[in-house]
């Protein structure tokens, strides 16, 4: 047998086989494994987007709506309604202050937007506009800032009461706290290290509140019914009865003979 | 018009269906002669006398499949002309690559097989073919039926140079036990 005899028989071969043999190539099944599995990531990815978009909608309502978050006070979780935290004389109150509580469900930074800084110049009482995200804390220290006011002076807690007539407000005792709201009015307290009270002239010390009240009430879109400005002690931040120290424990108290408490 | 519709003008002796063969075939005839002779000059005659052979064979011939009848023509004519063209001297093009390989599975200086010989060498290579695995067989097609390099073969089938070679080399491997096995060797 030579060569072409064997070449010659391979060209006897079935006239299917060989019109197959220069078909294109059918898609490879691993070919349909890749792009199932590309097509599973998409879709997975595609909600994984979905959903980290719904939940950046929901860490941002507005004061408008009838929920209210609050983010604990932590300055970098806070966001514009954060400003205002549920509490009321009837409802509970719950303090956004300096808390060192932090969420991670909340970490994402605040969309920046325009606020207006007030500060006084010249006995008058000016602005500008500057774009920063709504966190009570930083437009503080803006407002600081623009005032020449030094480090010394905190800001102590930022705090939205509501009194509220007849409807129910839910309460969570933790870090974030949904209020729905439906009627009532709202007051806004600020609370301030009494430091403050350096900086102020006595010509204009209501013209530099006035500019920290309209700073810090500016920063929603709607502003609150009422504004309180506290001034108070640098250390007075923690409420004495929320502190252990100042807990009378019954079993410790001490009595003598006529039944007088011992000191 | 259909290859029927051909092959009756064949059968009528109407000249007309050398060029209906020529308009509907003629590339892919030149496209099996220029992958065997590799010369542009060559490849046309070679065609041409395609042409001729199946003006010849048509009658008594009636093919089923009239394209494969012209693509087996085209490749007998091809490898022909190559051997009278090159014979005691090396050519160019793919077919001296094929033949090469091919020789692997047949013993060396064997004798012309003879009519009884050639008739069983058909059927067991026919049985062999069609027993591979679709990619396998197509391949080996690729390269010992239309003498496509190994480069094109890879590239319509997306595989790399050496994959086809090894795949091919297997399948020569498989050929050489069937031969042996059937007492052609």
């Amino acid at each position: 047998m030579t060569v072409f005899d064997l070449f010659d028989s391979i060209g006897s071969i079935d006239d299917e086989l060989i019109e197959r043999a220069k078909q294109p190539k059918k898609p490879h099944k691993r070919l349909f494994l890749i792009i199932g599995s590309l097509a599973a990531c998409s879709v997975i990815l595609c909600m994984g987007l979905f959903l980290w978009r719904s939940r950046q909608n929901n860490t941002e309502p507005a004061i408008t709506s009838s929920s209210v978050y609050e983010t604990g006070g932590a300055v970098k979780s806070e966001n514009l309604s954060s400003v205002f935290s549920g509490s009321g004389e009837e409802s509970g109150v719950v303090t956004s202050g300096e808390s060192p509580h932090t969420e991670a469900s909340i970490e994402t930074a605040p969309e920046e937007t325009e606020l207006e800084i007030y500060y006084t110049a010249n006995k008058r009482l000016e602005h500008k506009t500057t774009k920063t995200a709504a966190v009570t804390a930083k437009v503080f220290e803006l407002w600081k800032s623009e005032n020449h006011i030094g480090k010394e002076v905190k800001l102590i807690s930022a705090d939205l009461s509501y009194s509220d007539s007849g409807t129910s407000v839910y309460e969570y005792s933790g870090v974030k706290v949904a209020a729905h709201q439906t009627s009532g009015t709202t007051v806004y307290t600020l609370k301030v290290t009494k430091n403050i009270e350096n900086y102020c002239d006595a010509s204009d010390s209501g013209l530099l509140f006035e500019a920290l009240r309209k700073t810090m009430t500016g920063m929603s879109d709607i502003p609150p019914d009422d504004y309180e400005l506290v001034l108070v002690d640098e250390d007075d931040g923690t409420l004495p009865e929320e502190s252990e120290n100042n807990r009378i424990n019954p079993d410790e108290i001490r009595y003598n003979e006529n039944g007088e408490i011992l000191e | 018009m259909n290859d029927q519709q051909i092959i009756e003008m064949y059968w009528n002796r109407d000249e007309q269906a050398i060029r209906s063969t020529a308009d509907k075939y003629g590339s892919y005839c030149y496209a099996i002669a220029f992958g065997i002779l590799h010369n542009e000059e060559d490849s046309k005659e070679s065609v041409n006398d395609t042409y001729m052979n199946a003006w010849n064979r048509m009658p008594p011939d009636r093919p089923a499949v009239l394209k494969n009848f012209l693509g087996r023509l085209t490749r007998w004519i091809s490898v022909d002309r190559w051997r009278k063209k090159t014979a005691g001297k090396r050519g160019g093009g793919e077919l001296p690559q094929v033949l090469e390989e091919l020789s692997e599975c047949i013993s060396k200086d064997g004798d012309p097989v003879g009519e009884t010989e050639k008739k069983l060498l058909d059927e067991t290579v026919g049985a062999f073919v069609k027993g591979l695995g679709d990619t396998e067989q197509r391949v080996f097609l690729s390269r010992y039926w239309y003498a496509e390099s190994v480069k094109e073969i890879a590239n319509r089938f997306c595989f790399s140079e050496s994959k086809v070679k090894s795949m091919l080399m297997r399948t020569r491997k498989k050929l050489h036990e069937r031969l042996v096995k059937e007492g052609l060797l």
